[in-house]
């Protein structure tokens, strides 16, 4: 899932200065399981604007809508049906259901309130940890499902680096070592004979350092 | 003489009446206290507590069992949780933290539901106002 965190209030209240009739669009997936732009977000910082408004005596009226999902015309849909006489759409959505919105409204600002940060999972209830970062060539299955990419501070390919200890990074000594971790599960599934193999300088194209990615699926294209 | 906070109380009913009280003829309340009842703490969440502050009050009190007495287990334990994030929210838009008070009831509170919420009134006075027009 997309991680992300609500931005500062007074960040969102600065970007905001200015509109008189504000959407503020929420979104129900990813962002919500990580209670950064989900229903129940919307309606705090719509309340919270609206405290701050009402105090300055601020004739500002906030507008509250979630949707499915932002990243998809189908649901995005339903934000065109609510958007008239609005001057400004807040999403608190990830960047890409900013853009979504950015591109189906193409003249009217569209700003974001979610700092969208990283790919992960849910550890435990509250706990989001980061574990994938679209390199876009999974090497997982050579790695104890353990990521060099994104759990290594360093992204080594042929790890450990010696700064690894009591199964700690030195970048953090929160962050577990990722190669600590691939060696244990490569040794619980008894597959540690393939560390003896140099693996080979990573091809770096399908990532992001390749440039803005596209998928086709020609078979799901009328 | 500095003046009473308009107040809202929003409340666990078995804080206020005791576990599996079913005849309850006492119900809490007080003049000028809007009163919510709520069948665990843990339904409350911080847009109720915000909206409260939204539409005007001054100061609000939960009323809840100590986290340890809680019948639905978590219910206690989360609304904790989620009282310190309401008042990081607060303090986000200007409001004095002090303004949302926890009362962990150890035994039913709609007796010394008055005192209960004069208590807050008082302290919250010399608290400075900032959220209202």
């Amino acid at each position: 899932m997309i991680v992300g965190e609500r931005k500062s209030f007074e960040e969102i209240r600065s970007s905001l200065s200015g509109y008189r009739k504000i959407l503020l669009v929420g979104c129900g997936t990813c962002v919500k399981v990580c209670f950064a732009g989900g229903d129940k977000e919307v309606a705090v910082l719509a309340s919270q604007l609206n405290i701050v408004n009402n105090r300055a005596a601020k004739k500002t009226s906030i507008t509250e809508l979630t949707v499915e999902r932002q990243c998809e015309n189908e649901f995005v849909d339903e934000v065109g049906r609510a958007f008239k006489g609005h001057d400004a759409i807040m999403s608190m959505a990830c960047g890409a259901g900013v853009q979504m919105l950015a591109a189906r409204f193409p003249k009217t600002p569209v700003l974001p309130a979610v700092n969208t940060t990283f790919l992960g999972l849910l550890d435990r209830q509250g706990v989001f940890l980061e574990n994938c970062q679209g390199c876009g060539d999974c090497v997982l299955g050579r790695f104890g499902g353990v990521c060099p990419v994104s759990r290594c501070s360093k992204s080594l390919f042929n790890g450990p680096c010696g700064g690894s200890s009591s199964g700690k990074c030195e970048i953090n000594p929160d962050v577990p070592c990722a190669w600590q971790d691939i060696y244990d599960r490569l040794k619980a599934i008894g597959q540690l004979d393939t560390l003896r193999e140099t693996e080979p300088p990573k091809n770096w194209k399908t990532a992001r350092h390749g440039g803005p990615r596209k998928l086709l699926r020609e078979d799901n294209i009328l | 003489m500095a003046k009473t906070p308009k107040m809202t109380a929003i409340c666990c009913h078995n804080a206020l009446y005791g576990h599996f009280e079913r005849d309850v003829k006492l119900r809490a309340g007080a003049p000028g206290v809007h009163t919510v009842e709520v069948p665990c703490s843990g339904r409350i969440e911080p847009i109720h507590l915000l909206k409260a502050f939204e539409n005007g009050a001054e100061g609000v009190v939960v009323i809840a069992c100590p986290p340890e007495r809680c019948g639905t287990i978590e219910g206690s334990a989360r609304l904790e949780k989620r009282i310190a994030r309401t008042q990081a929210l607060m303090a986000e838009v200007g409001i004095d933290p002090g303004r949302l008070v926890l009362i962990q009831a150890d035994k039913p509170a709609a007796k010394n539901f008055k005192k209960i919420m004069d208590d807050a009134a008082r302290a919250m006075e010399q608290l400075a106002l900032t959220h209202v027009a």
